[in-house]
């Protein structure tokens, strides 16, 4: 099978043909339709093969995977249509502001490895909503985070969809909405065929795709414009220093974008300078940004769940070890499709083009051969689908296993719990698909609000619920409903804004409370909440403190 | 009664308190080198201007009440043309009132006022054309035929325009200009023009910024490159320790 896939994925270039490569969206492409969908053959085969036989199997692939293999899975599983076109998006669009989002999607492992990870894995169960129900015995609180996991999971996927969307639509030459619809659907039905141990399988063959697609156009075209091409990361820096500086015409006529417009800019230092005026970020923005993702790192539930499927505690941390540097190759490479973006599109005659899809656009602007820029555009829909299936699995688990078994009918066979799982993932489908839709924000920032939304309800449960044994139901009741409460605040204005409503201190709390960083006051409150309730509410029963005292910190 | 209270900031075994001491210090490691970095950024830069804007700042009294001298109006080009590179202009608002000002200051210094203006239009129609070439070949070699014939007409400005037809400026200049000999921009917009130049002409700078690292300005390259590898770098030792501290202390997973 393993040889019919790559043989047919080797005789895709042979057998298509190029595309008018000044046509940066509008026509169908065959030679990238080949590829996609050669490779979600090839992801639903996988899922096929290693597809999930119980509930052990669907929440968790049954505890066996490596430390490396479990890195990748943590890798590919976090590496979203965010990181492969948000993230070039906001450094293309905002400058050194889209820095804050890559310090703020690593950074956040640092918290997450020292803080959490072993002990998660220690802990043993198998969703953040059980290990919640469980540390803070209450059957109610296990199903507001459900609740919580399922809306972290819709808002994450809601950017994942518009990525999705956007490089079916270039590929397939449809419209948005469509694309959206069908990609969406695809998606759905792989992770209904494969669950976790599938999912885990993809997952370590969609980073391989994922990061194979993303270099090659920067080797071609660090190479092409005559720079430092053999470690793109560290070439791009003269591109950086370039376009601050300025860049004169060059001798070669050949050095143009595929508009034939020259390879030269005027200075353009606010792609570089920190917080620079023109982009409409500022110092504090920049801060919180950082803060709340590297924060909401550690309190997403998807991501948590990782660290149940590895079988020790010291694999957990390894694999976070792994899983973050397998991230930062990607994440040392995303700001060079953003500088040779700004150059390509520098002449008015390109002017600013849409943020998401800079990454393909970048690749087709500096003429790199459309099957490449083909290959790039799967490489985006296979990081979009590695994450939507792990974010589907998360809060499948949550509706099935911790509201649906736990809380609603403990005496539900596997078939029947899986059915629920299935069930869900379905629903969140439909509802994410229908919100995608809307294009409320760039692909980074939706998915910023669902790490905000973690950051102040999950984050500060398991950071107190792990190291504090005083940390009581009553102090995580009021921790969540202060995180809550500030992220519903944040929310509801961020869609009024974006609907034309008008409410009170409207531009205070859009600025304060921003949709992508409510966290960086919303956690410490939290905590706070938590800490002072416990201190004044009856003590943590002694069964979970002698539980964490001795198989936790045991 | 066995006590089981367990708190991050009291341990009460040896393991606990290495533990502790170990991640507080890689945490503050972590919070400084990105947050306080950061900060220093904050503290020590300075908003700096181009000279573009300097440029403009000079000139723009005797621009606003219509009695700048041909120099003055070339300086003002130079200097639109810079804000015109910019592709985060919002396109509503900032890139019309910029390309208007740009076409009224072209307009008021040549001499051949329709030959510019058919010479134009005679551009933006070859290019339009091209876009239809579907052989890419082709149509690479009729857009280096169109910029030769955009460098042909700065040069023949040359004189009044004081732009070169080997400068980056001719190449957005014959981008931006448009037919309409008359433009004259409205009192609003000459209000606005000075704020857009201000936005998009100053930076905070500092010599964090000014210093450049193996191709990079530095504080990108800190950002961008060297806190992710010490991220992976925290991470690594975290679990190198911790693997030791467990051997250490017999325990176990």
């Amino acid at each position: 099978m393993k040889k019919i896939l790559i043989g047919s994925a080797l005789l895709v270039p042979l057998l298509s043909n190029a595309v008018n490569v000044t046509q940066l969206e509008g026509e169908f492409k065959i030679g990238p339709a080949i590829i996609l969908i050669t490779i979600l053959i090839a992801f639903v085969m996988v899922g096929i093969v290693f597809r999930a036989k119980s509930t052990s199997d669907f929440y968790a692939a049954g505890r066996g995977i490596s430390k490396i293999g479990s890195g990748m899975a943590i890798a590919s599983n976090w590496m979203s249509a965010a990181s492969f076109l948000g993230m070039a998006a906001l450094m293309y669009g905002f400058g050194y502001y889209g820095l804050a989002f890559v310090v703020g999607w690593t950074g956040g492992y640092v918290l997450l490895l020292v803080l959490m990870a072993g002990q998660i894995r220690k802990y043993g169960k198998y969703t953040a909503p059980d290990f919640i129900g469980d540390r803070y015995y209450s059957q109610k609180l296990r199903a507001v985070a459900a609740i919580v996991a399922i809306l972290i999971s819709i808002s994450y996927c809601v950017g994942q969809f518009g990525g999705i969307g956007l490089m079916f639509k270039w590929i397939l030459g449809i419209n948005y909405y469509w694309a959206v619809i069908i990609g969406g659907s695809v998606v759905l039905i792989y992770t209904l065929i494969s669950g976790q141990l599938g999912v885990t399988k993809n997952m370590q063959i969609q980073y391989i795709i994922i990061i194979i697609s993303f270099v090659i156009p920067l080797f071609i075209l660090t190479y092409t414009f005559d720079y430092f091409w053999l470690l793109p990361p560290v070439g791009y820096g003269a591109v950086v220093t370039d376009i601050v500086n300025g860049l004169p015409i060059p001798d070669s006529e050949a050095l143009t974008n595929v508009y034939g417009n020259s390879y030269a800019m005027l200075p353009n230092p606010e792609f570089a300078m920190p917080w620079d005026n023109s982009t409409g970020t500022d110092f504090f923005q920049w801060m919180a940004v950082a803060f709340s993702l590297m924060v909401g790192t550690a309190g997403l539930p998807h991501v948590l769940s990782r660290f149940y499927i590895v079988p020790k505690s010291n694999d957990a941390r390894w694999s976070v070890v792994w899983g973050l540097f397998f991230i930062c190759i990607l994440y040392w490479m995303a700001p060079v499709y953003s500088a040779f973006g700004k150059i390509f599109s520098s002449s008015p005659e390109v002017g600013m083009l849409a943020k998401d899809a800079i990454v393909v656009y970048t690749a087709q602007l500096g003429n790199i051969h459309p099957l490449i820029v083909g290959l790039l555009a799967a490489g985006g829909v296979s990081a979009a689908f590695s994450t939507v299936s792990g974010l589907f699995i998360a809060g499948a688990s949550a509706f099935s296993h911790d509201l649906y078994f736990k809380v609603f009918n403990p005496q539900a066979s596997e078939k029947k719990q899986l059915l629920m799982a299935r069930l869900g993932t379905i629903v969140m489908a439909v509802i994410v698909s229908i919100i995608a839709l809307f294009k409320l924000a760039l692909i980074g920032q939706l998915v910023a609000v669902a790490f905000s939304l973690a950051a102040c309800t999950i984050f500060p449960m398991f950071l107190l619920g792990i190291w504090w044994s005083g940390s009581n139901q009553q102090g995580a009741v009021a921790g969540l409903v202060v995180g809550l409460t500030i992220s519903l605040i944040s929310i509801i204005y961020f869609i009024a804004t974006k609907i034309g409503a008008t409410l009170p201190l409207q531009d205070f709390i859009n600025y304060w409370l921003g949709a992508w960083y409510f966290a960086w006051i919303g956690t410490p409150l939290a905590i706070i909440a938590n800490i002072v309730v416990s201190k004044i509410t009856p003590e943590t029963p002694i069964e979970i403190k002698k539980f964490l005292a001795e198989q936790v910190h045991g | 009664m066995e006590d089981y209270n367990i708190s991050f900031f009291k341990p009460k075994s040896e393991f606990s308190r290495k533990n502790r001491n170990l991640v507080l210090t890689l945490v503050i490691i972590w919070a400084v080198s990105v947050f306080g970095f950061q900060i220093l950024l904050k503290i020590i830069e300075k908003p700096v201007p181009e000279p573009a804007l300097v440029e403009f700042n000079e000139i723009k009294a005797n621009v606003f009440t219509n009695s700048a001298t041909p120099y003055e109006k070339q300086i003002l080009l130079k200097s639109l043309i810079s804000v015109a590179n910019k592709n985060t202009l919002n396109k509503t608002v900032e890139k019309p009132i910029i390309e208007k000002a740009i076409n009224w200051a072209v307009y008021s210094l040549v001499t051949d006022k329709n030959a510019v203006s058919n010479n134009i239009q005679n551009i933006q129609n070859l290019k339009t054309e091209a876009l239809n070439i579907s052989d890419f070949v082709k149509y690479k070699e009729e857009r280096l035929r169109i910029k030769e014939l955009e460098k042909q007409l700065v040069a023949e400005n040359h004189s009044e325009l004081n732009i070169n037809k080997n400068d980056i400026r001719a190449e957005i200049l014959t981008s931006v200009l448009n037919t309409d000999k008359e433009t004259l921009l409205t009192s609003e917009e000459k209000e606005k023009l000075p704020q857009i130049m201000n936005k998009f002409l100053i930076h905070n700078r500092s010599v964090l910024t000014d210093t450049t690292f193996i191709g990079f300005p530095f504080h990108y390259f800190y950002t961008a490159v060297f806190l992710l590898v010490l991220f992976v770098g925290l991470c690594y030792l975290y679990a190198k320790q911790i693997e030791q501290l467990n051997k250490q202390f017999g325990i176990e997973d």
